[in-house]
């Protein structure tokens, strides 16, 4: 065989194995960045969760005990703000999620004041049906706290596979960039956690 | 960049101290859904108990698993009952319907965490009045074994019916497709450049030929390597098999839910 068409050859399977890798590289970025879009989503639907549930909760205080105004007043704006924000999963900017998570901390901390005040009215302790919203609410938390972890080893995955060599060239190539992670404000995360 | 770098390693780090810091170590997988590491239950409780939710798993393909630990040393019991379910994956993949009820006996801790598919049949809500009303009474008496069998009775009749026996393992298309496409291709390939030579007729004399020699020379040898290694193979299959009745965990997913209690 001429040495040209050896050299021709080499250089088209050379070129060849470039697309194969670009489109698994390609593949890998779509399927890491479908995998944070869905975590996300589920991050959101556990705070949607929580704010759904607060309605049944200011209104069960309310019956049961004559309960200061300024502090379920304070939960239900902090809801309403919390709830106004969302961020479209497949355009997550740093900004946005810092603006959701302090909406969402926002919330937290109003809703954790709302339960420590509970503390001091003993008939609302034991009624039944605020002590089962106060499981949901607990359970909704933990929820929340999952699916921020999830959302994270997400996009841990997402950015090694964006940042490692040849993947990096790949990246740059389809416009692929590193994602932020998702942190809970300080405190935030230990406002709601009050044992009766 | 370095700044960058050492951020993003900062970063990193705190995540993983915030939510594996003091963390207690997971046991590794047993082959038993009812795990006594606190040696509370006399061995005929803990076979009865091993039976029904054995029984339970055959028919309905739900795995409830129970962990009785001596103490928490400090962990929090949510996240220390959930890094248990996840490791060790309770339930049926795809499925997710494990349920897992751990207790901490010295720290007086329950929490029952329950899988990503059971929440409909078991909310948060239901889970903590069975922990209230069924196990925290018994428990406060020292009669484990009575509050584990009427509890786990309970969250078997709520959820009958909501899972069917097959047993779906799924084995996932392992990129069939894609390994077909490239095989095409690297075929066309070839037939392509064997053609073009065929048709300037350069490149069958000489060189290519040798190649072809080249490569019935190598076959003979081969062989002789693959008869060789054909020992490792049969071995590995003997030892799968050796559990009792339990089949092992099967991969199920939780999310968060469930409740918890003390007594």
């Amino acid at each position: 065989m001429e040495p040209k068409k050896i050299i021709i050859i080499i250089l088209s399977l050379f070129i060849l194995l470039g697309l194969f890798q670009g489109c698994g590289a390609y593949n890998g970025f779509v399927k890491e960045d479908q995998s944070v879009q869905e975590t996300w989503a589920k991050v959101q639907s556990a705070y949607q969760r929580r704010a759904d549930l607060i309605p049944n909760l200011v209104e069960t205080v309310k019956g049961a005990a004559d309960f200061e105004k300024s502090t379920l007043t304070a939960v239900i704006n902090a809801r309403a703000k919390a709830t106004s924000v969302t961020v479209d999963p497949s355009n997550i900017t740093p900004e946005q999620l810092q603006k959701f998570q302090q909406a969402q901390s926002g919330l937290s901390q109003s809703l954790g004041r709302l339960l420590v005040s509970v503390e001091r009215y003993p008939e609302l302790k034991a009624n039944k049906n605020f002590l089962e919203l106060q499981a949901q609410l607990e359970g909704t938390e933990n929820r929340i706290k999952v699916a921020r972890d999830k959302f994270n080893t997400a996009v841990k995955q997402y950015n090694t596979r964006v940042k490692s060599f040849p993947n990096n060239i790949f990246a740059g190539i389809f416009g692929f960039h590193s994602k932020t992670f998702f942190q809970s404000a300080k405190g935030s995360e230990e406002a709601p956690k009050v044992n009766f | 960049m370095t700044s960058r770098m050492l951020k993003y390693i900062g970063l990193l780090l705190l995540i993983s101290v915030s939510t594996y810091g003091w963390a207690k170590q997971v046991p590794p997988k047993p082959r038993r859904l009812v795990n006594d590491y606190a040696g509370v239950l006399s061995p005929s409780q803990e076979q009865i108990l091993e039976r029904d939710l054995e029984r339970y798993n055959d028919s309905t393909s739900t795995q409830i698993a129970i962990v009785l630990d001596r103490s928490l040393e400090g962990d929090d019991p949510f996240d220390y009952s959930y890094r248990i379910a996840e490791a060790w994956g309770i339930g049926r993949r795809g499925k997710d319907n494990g349920v897992l009820i751990y207790v901490a006996i010295q720290d007086h801790k329950i929490f029952i965490q329950t899988g990503s598919n059971v929440e409909g049949a078991l909310p948060d809500a239901i889970v903590k009045r069975i922990i209230e009303n069924t196990l925290v009474p018994a428990f406060r008496r020292g009669k484990y074994y009575q509050g584990l069998s009427r509890a786990t009775k309970i969250i078997r009749q709520l959820l009958s019916g909501e899972f069917m026996p097959t047993d779906q393992t799924g084995a996932p298309p392992v990129d069939f497709v894609v390994l077909l496409v490239v095989l095409l291709m690297i075929i066309i390939l070839i037939t392509i450049i064997i053609r073009y030579c065929q048709k300037t007729g350069k490149c069958g004399e000489g060189d290519g030929g040798g190649y072809y020699r080249g490569g019935t020379y190598r076959t003979g040898h081969g062989g002789g390597w693959i008869i060789g290694g054909g020992f490792g193979g049969g071995h590995s299959s003997g030892g799968g098999f050796g559990g009792g009745g339990f089949g092992g965990f099967g991969g199920g997913g939780f999310s968060g839910g469930g409740a918890g209690g003390s007594w």
